[in-house]
């Protein structure tokens, strides 16, 4: 029926009070906390693969992006100027991600779980 | 703020890109097949918050001086959190929907950012951490450790195969031994921020949870073992 006992990912931890949903939650709190942060403090300078490519020449071949006029593009929501636009990208990229690895996973065990009943 | 942070279409000629598209794909073929040998869907939550945090963490350009900047990369963290497999799979969300959704690195260059990050990234960051543990004592001070050297290495290793691919595919005149310097040189520094990062990372989730870290796992699912063989005797 079930799967195999595996202690190490109860609900109920043998190692702390922390439950897998207070895990996730502070994880989500602090994750979102990075993005806000992110808009203001993050760094504008180019990084690594911009900056190497601008000083040896090459940055000029970057064509651009087949999906530049999304309304997501560039991490900016194009219908809300500002940061609230990016904060709003932020939010969608953070629910889109999570939720499709959540759901990908989801997919491979419920695959996984049906081989062990037949066994 | 510079969000355009992977690679862009028109770096790569095509047949290099449809290389690397089609190595990511048997990677990520690969990676669903070892997965699922041990995957349990109590981990889909956990895993998706692994996700979470590397597009969260990508943000946060940090500068590394003389007008450069650093991001996450995310591999060796996921490896040591969620293991190699799951980890290639959890890049690979995050870079397709970065492409996808918000058109930061190219479409022809998908399976170049794939590769280099989920799977170059990825598995260098798990066999550094899997080769500083086993010289290093067994105890957790000793795995964030281990994770710091994960993450250092994994970014210039990931610039190297960049410089790599380059060689082979691309139409632009260049300095490869000048842009390969350039590459590591800038990448190591940036690989000093990613080991900062995965150490503090990984030593938070084992202070709270050490049975959420998979590189952790032999530390904790010895004591219950132990246990449950004296209940059977």
């Amino acid at each position: 029926m079930s799967a195999p006992h595996d202690a190490e990912w109860d609900d109920q931890p043998e190692h702390g009070e922390v439950t897998n949903r207070a895990f996730v939650a502070w994880g989500l709190i602090l994750s979102i906390s990075v993005c806000i942060l992110a808009i203001f403090f993050a760094s504008d300078l180019p990084d690594g693969l911009t900056h190497v490519a601008q000083n040896e020449g090459f940055a000029t071949a970057a064509s651009p992006h087949a999906a530049a006029d999304g309304p997501f593009a560039n991490y900016q929501a194009s219908f809300i100027p500002g940061a609230l636009g990016v904060l709003v990208a932020g939010a969608v990229g953070i629910a889109g991600v999570g939720l499709i690895t959540w759901g990908l996973v989801r997919l491979l065990s419920s695959g996984r779980e049906r081989r062990v009943d037949r066994s | 703020m510079v969000r355009d942070v992977h690679v862009p279409d028109g770096f790569l000629d095509l047949p290099v890109s449809v290389a690397t598209g089609v190595t990511a794909a048997v990677a990520i073929g690969a990676s669903i097949r070892q997965a699922r040998r041990t995957l349990d869907e109590r981990v889909a939550p956990i895993t998706g918050l692994v996700a979470v945090f590397i597009f969260a963490a990508q943000w946060f350009t940090f500068p590394v001086g003389a007008g450069t900047s650093g991001h996450l990369l995310g591999g060796a963290l996921a490896a040591i959190l969620v293991g190699p497999w799951l980890a290639t799979l959890v890049l690979t969300v995050v870079v397709l929907v970065q492409s996808l959704w918000f058109a930061d690195g190219g479409l022809t260059a998908l399976g170049t950012n794939i590769l280099l990050m989920g799977v170059v990234g990825v598995w260098v960051g798990w066999l550094t951490f899997r080769g500083v543990r086993a010289v290093l004592p067994a105890s957790r001070p000793m795995v964030a450790a281990s994770a710091f050297f994960a993450g250092l290495v994994s970014v210039p290793a990931t610039a190297a195969a960049f410089v790599g691919l380059f060689a082979l595919g691309t139409q632009i005149p260049l300095d490869l031994g000048s842009v390969f310097t350039a590459m590591l040189g800038w990448h190591t520094l940036i690989g000093v921020g990613e080991g900062v990062i995965t150490l503090m990372v990984v030593s938070a989730v084992l202070a709270v949870r050490p049975d959420l870290v998979h590189g952790a796992r032999d530390l904790v699912a010895a004591r219950p073992l132990v246990i449950r063989n004296g209940i059977a005797a």
